[in-house]
């Protein structure tokens, strides 16, 4: 589940919010299982914090950040697992040899297989290393039209398909 | 103002000395006052672990209903959610 998917849900003038809101609801009773990686709850954060500043102003600082933790109080409510790639390993390319997180070796190299920015392959790499380990996940949901329109590639990397959350919630039979 | 008793080694009450007669601070008392309220605002990550008990204790009081209705204010507006979060990605 990409970050966006938690966004619309909150976010009543979406476009995806009536699908989003009734994967959420069926997330919150348990009915359907999600994973996310732990870089959500920061994109979370970081949007809550920005649009909040947006629409309210810096007047009372304070309540921005309460808007920020009640958000990822109410993210937390939904029942994801978040998927976090522990560790850290040898990387070597010429002159360069130095250990580092598991996400950034596995992002690395993704970035020879794809075109992708930097956090959009943290995600991706951290979406195979979930399929790795849990072979019941059925797809990857995402509002995102760019990586939408690379589905058929990702789909082949990750092992599972990328689908809009129309296509998901229309997929599962979700009313 | 209150009165803080602070036992402090001979070479910090020297230093202090020497600062008071290039007269950086006015007397010994003005400043410890200045030195301790600067490292307060250097250092916010100090109180940090309140300020996030008391956030957390006050996001609990919010209501699902009262934060409904303030995210469909803050997160309003003409980009998606894809878009917003794309932001944050460098695009």
């Amino acid at each position: 589940m990409d970050t966006n998917v938690f966004i619309s849900a909150l976010k009543s003038d979406d476009p995806y919010h009536a699908e989003a809101g009734r994967v959420a609801s069926r997330l919150r009773k348990g009915e359907i299982q999600a994973e996310t990686s732990t870089l959500t709850l920061l994109e979370v954060a970081s949007v809550a914090s920005r649009l909040y500043h947006r629409a309210e102003g810096s007047k009372d600082d304070h309540k921005r950040k309460t808007f920020v933790v009640k958000t990822l109080k109410t993210l937390a409510g939904l029942g994801i697992r978040f998927v976090h790639m522990s560790g850290d390993t040898p990387f070597a390319v010429g002159n360069i040899k130095t250990d580092m997180p598991n996400v950034f070796n596995e992002s690395i190299l993704l970035s020879i297989q794809t075109t992708l920015r930097t956090l959009d392959l943290m995600h991706v790499a951290a979406a195979r290393h979930a399929k790795q380990n849990n072979r019941e996940l059925g797809a990857f949901v995402t509002g995102d039209t760019e990586l939408l329109r690379m589905k058929a590639q990702l789909s082949r990397i990750t092992g599972m398909p990328f689908l809009s959350p129309r296509e998901y919630v229309i997929d599962m039979g979700l009313k | 103002m209150e009165i803080l008793n602070v036992k402090v080694e001979k070479d910090t009450i020297e230093k202090l000395e020497r600062l008071i007669k290039k007269k950086a601070y006015k007397n010994k008392s003005e400043a410890v006052r200045k030195m301790l309220e600067e490292h307060f605002e250097e250092h916010p990550e100090l109180f940090g672990h309140d300020e996030l008990q008391g956030i957390l204790r006050e996001a609990d009081y919010m209501s699902d209903q009262q934060f409904e209705k303030l995210a469909a204010r803050v997160f309003k507006g003409a980009k998606t959610a894809a878009q917003l979060v794309a932001q944050g990605r460098d695009r």
